[in-house]
């Protein structure tokens, strides 16, 4: 799975948000995918050119599909102008990331995630059992992409993928290749075109697989021969837990912890790559606030601070890192963790969320870079994507002048930035 | 109305080798630790780091009893017993003190080859050698290294018995296989120094020990006590304690077991012809003593080169870049090393031997460099490494590898030559990454070859 999927996985998940919050702005991450996908045509064509898709024909031939398969599935094709227009929207204002936590971990999407677990208990038992991957946690996987199935998404896969494909040609090749896997699944007989339905970028069922994802891991738990994630909730969370065990799960380890630093930690800690065992945070005076954490004293852990230093902090196992392999969004992985240990009776976050905490807009997180650019910082160019790199640069300027290292793209770095573009 | 809580207090705490009663209840199956943090989240943060140590104490014992350390004798050697959490080398994330390094790595050569510490300790071993002469010469016969060496070790490691051992050696042992960067290592020396409890080796009273658990006249490791230790008196007990020589036999014997070469001398002091520079330092660009006076090295002081050596292997030491004086090193060199993982280390036992023997100091003088910051030293390893050069380990320590790289870099990028890593390299390493890596800045010499005489102690 290369990093075409992970961008891809982010703007299903972004879809399904944005489905489940109706009419609420859209997540952080929303716009960085956005951005992906700036090649598109802003045109709204009506119809396809005669003949786009079936310049597929060789491929789709060389991957099984039979001609008339491909001609049923594919004759009546007509560009989706609101495809275009969503994959197009470039959301200006976005959320900070407790604001989206908050939004996505309801009370009644903790209540409904028990009775669920309740109902469900016994598959879930045999799905833990097979795979090795919590239960609460396939749960708010299921809660959190499609509000446990109930907005899965109502557009043809089949036409959504097909639209990518022709009105996206920067990215043309990967959004091929997903259209020539739905093909596959519809061929198979895995689902008909009526039920294959999901978010404009082609992820469908109850945990939002798209085509390749689907291939790759799906799995077909109740026996009835089919890999039915859209129909079965058993194949749903069982094709999950078998992604999260592919995407590097170790049983019987949570997906992390939520901690209190003490006064005067030097932040930088919270850099990626750096994971130190739970012995050596807890001698450094870190503070476990909440009980009942399976922790081995000698895993490493990773300090996570998703709001930066003055928000909440987190020590995460690398099944936060199998999360992020769903969708790499760290605000993402921590509403699927968090929501998971909310269903599974734990408490509510210790620390709150900084008030002020502002999530930069698209233009502002370019300007973030330019700045830090200026100030010789590499960024990696500027793409208005707060990645690794990017962060790194946020470090390195906040060490210059004398700040938490804490990494964070926060508003008030970048007003400091503005005010004193150099050093 | 005041409620009262049950206080966890420090005698619960307190890290036993058995498992906690209550938590065997409640798992007798499950590992201890899988119910650390439900066990410890009540408790305040100073108790979590306590009751996290002990946990680790009781995760030791099946170890230590496989080793055949008494319960006995190892809930007495942890009676009490709380990590140390100011000694070195440990990992304390988040804490925003610089963390402390050994003296070796931490101070220029100048500073760590100190003239008058040296010329004390030689006096000191002159008259040591007078007075211990019996024990050296049968050392030397019986082990074959050099009395001069033997007691240079001793005047590094102690300064001849001077140094008190500061530290209760379970206590460091345990702080460093808990929170230490090489935690696998002590913990194999923790469950070693238990053993010379149960042994009864030494006593929990005078198991006193460097912060790094090294113990007696010639500072050594518990596990070495087990392997290298020599009993020269005969007195049925390998006494590096009490018997100086014991102790001195005991280091002999290590350095026979390291690979000494008998008859062979550590290195010598040389000059370079114009031609070689510090860029040809290190193991990896060693050649016959007779192909380095081909090129032109000399000794310094119009010494010769002995006769006997010019098919040996020697590499060229330049432990301040071009500011100051340059080695040309031998195999006991590196065997000298590898009782403490130091060029300077090595360098120092070296001329404290010579002098012992009647020779002086070194004819270059050092000249006035500083000492880059570990933090920075890790950056510039880190940029190197990402530029393609082949930085052996990224550890923060200014070693041959990482001088001889930093003047490749300095070469290619026409910077001047010195080998010395300083903060206007690393600033110049930063604007290089910064534009991306070009293969211009690639080393112009084979640095790949391979490392056989550094093996890490």
């Amino acid at each position: 799975m290369g990093s075409a999927y992970a961008s891809v996985s982010r703007v299903r998940a972004c879809v399904a948000a944005a489905v489940l919050l109706s009419g609420a702005a859209v997540m952080a991450a929303a716009a960085l995918a956005d951005s992906r996908l700036a090649a598109i045509s802003t045109e709204e064509p009506r119809a396809a050119p005669q003949g786009q898709l079936d310049a597929l024909w060789p491929a789709a031939n060389a991957r099984g599909i039979s001609r008339s398969a491909f001609e049923r599935y594919t004759a009546d094709f007509i560009l989706d102008p609101e495809v275009v227009r969503l994959a197009t929207s470039q959301p200006e204002h976005v959320k900070p990331p407790g604001a989206y936590v908050a939004d996505l971990v309801t009370p009644e999407r903790v209540e409904i995630g028990r009775a669920l677990a309740a109902k469900h208990a016994a598959t879930l038992a045999a799905i833990e059992q097979a795979y090795g991957v919590d239960r609460h946690v396939l749960l708010a996987i299921w809660g959190v992409e499609s509000a446990y199935g109930t907005s899965t998404g109502s557009r043809s896969v089949v036409r959504s993928l097909a639209t990518l494909a022709v009105a996206d040609a920067r990215r043309a090749p990967f959004w091929r290749n997903e259209l020539i896997a739905a093909l596959r699944i519809l061929q198979d007989g895995q689902t008909a075109p009526e039920t294959f339905v999901g978010s404009w970028a082609g992820a469908s069922g109850h945990t939002q697989f798209i085509p390749s994802a689907y291939t790759a891991h799906a799995v077909d738990f109740d026996k009835d021969g089919r890999r039915d994630i859209w129909g079965t909730v058993a194949d749903a969370l069982a094709s999950t837990a078998n992604y999260l065990r592919t995407s590097g799960w170790s049983a019987g380890a949570p997906w992390g912890i939520e901690v209190i630093l003490p006064s005067g930690f030097d932040y930088s800690w919270s850099a990626p790559g750096r994971p130190q065992t739970l012995s050596q945070w807890l001698a450094a005076g870190v503070r476990i606030p909440t009980s009942s954490a399976n922790l081995q004293l000698g895993l490493p852990l990773q300090l996570v601070l998703p709001a930066g230093a003055q928000g909440p902090a987190f020590l995460v196992t690398k099944n936060f890192r199998a999360i992020l392999r769903y969708n790499n969004a760290t605000a993402y992985a921590l509403a699927v963790g968090h929501l998971a240990d909310r269903i599974a009776g734990k408490a509510a976050l210790m620390a709150a969320w900084p008030s002020a905490d502002k999530a930069l807009g698209r233009g502002e997180r370019e300007e973030m870079q330019r700045l830090l650019t200026a100030r010789g910082h590499d960024t990696g160019g500027v793409d208005g994507i707060m990645g690794d790199q990017t962060r790194a640069a946020i470090r390195a300027t906040q060490r210059t002048l004398k700040l938490a290292e804490d990494g964070h793209p926060s508003f008030e770095l970048l007003q400091r930035l503005r005010a004193d573009p150099l050093p | 109305m005041i409620k009262t809580v049950a206080q966890p207090k420090a005698v619960g705490l307190r890290p036993r080798c058995h498992g906690w009663r209550r938590v065997a209840l409640l798992a007798p199956l499950v590992a201890t630790s899988v119910l650390l943090a439900s066990a410890i989240s009540a408790l305040p943060a100073l108790a979590q780091s306590t009751e996290a140590f002990r946990q680790f104490v009781t995760e030791l014992w099946p170890d230590a009893q496989g080793m055949g350390v008494s319960r006995a004798t190892c809930d007495m050697a942890f009676r009490g017993v709380e990590p140390d959490l100011s000694i070195p080398d440990l990992v304390l994330p988040g804490q925003a003190k610089e963390v402390k390094g050994q003296a070796e790595f931490t101070r220029t050569p100048a500073e760590y080859l100190n003239v008058s510490h040296l010329t004390r300790l030689s006096e000191q071993g002159r008259a040591l050698l007078k007075q211990h002469a019996a024990e050296l010469a049968k050392i030397e016969q019986m082990i074959g290294v050099p009395r001069h060496v033997v007691l240079a070790i001793w005047g590094r490691e102690t300064a001849f018995g001077a140094h008190r051992s500061p530290h209760y050696a379970i206590q460091v042992l345990a702080t460093q296989a808990w929170l230490g960067r090489r935690k696998d290592m002590f913990r194999t020396e923790l469950l070693n120094a238990l053993k010379m409890l149960e042994d009864k080796v030494r006593t929990r009273d005078t198991m006193n020990a460097s912060w790094a658990g090294a113990m007696g006249l010639t500072q050594f490791m518990p596990s070495e006590f087990y392997t290298l230790a020599y009993d020269l008196d005969g007195d049925g007990r390998k006494d590096i304690w009490g018997s100086v020589g014991d102790a001195l036999a005991s280091a002999a014997n290590q350095l026979k077991v390291k690979g000494w070469i008998p008859g062979q001398d550590w290195g010598y002091e040389v000059r370079l012809p114009a031609s070689l520079n510090c860029l040809a330092e290190g193991a990896d660009h060693a050649r016959p003593m007779r192909e380095w006076i081909k090129l032109g090295v000399v000794r310094t002081r119009g010494r010769e080169f002995p006769a006997d050596i010019m098919d040996a292997q020697a590499f060229l030491l330049t432990p301040a870049g071009s500011y100051g004086p340059a080695f040309l090193a031998l195999e006991n060199f590196l065997v000298i090393k590898r009782y403490n993982m130091s060029d300077l280390y090595a360098l120092f036992v070296g001329n404290l031997a010579d002098r012992i023997a009647g020779g002086g100091d070194f004819e270059t003088p050092w000249g006035s460099v500083r000492q880059l910051p570990a933090k920075s030293v890790e950056q510039l390893q880190e940029r190197m490494q990402g530029l393609g050069y082949s930085v052996a380990k990224v550890d923060g320590k200014a070693g041959m590898n990482t001088r001889s790289l930093v003047g490749a870099y300095q070469k290619a990028n026409g910077l001047k030559v010195d080998c010395w890593p300083t903060e206007a390299v690393l600033t110049h390493m930063r604007a290089t990454t910064a534009r991306g890596p070009e293969p211009a800045a690639k080393p112009d010499h084979d640095t790949t070859r391979g490392r056989s005489g550094l093996g890490v102690r």
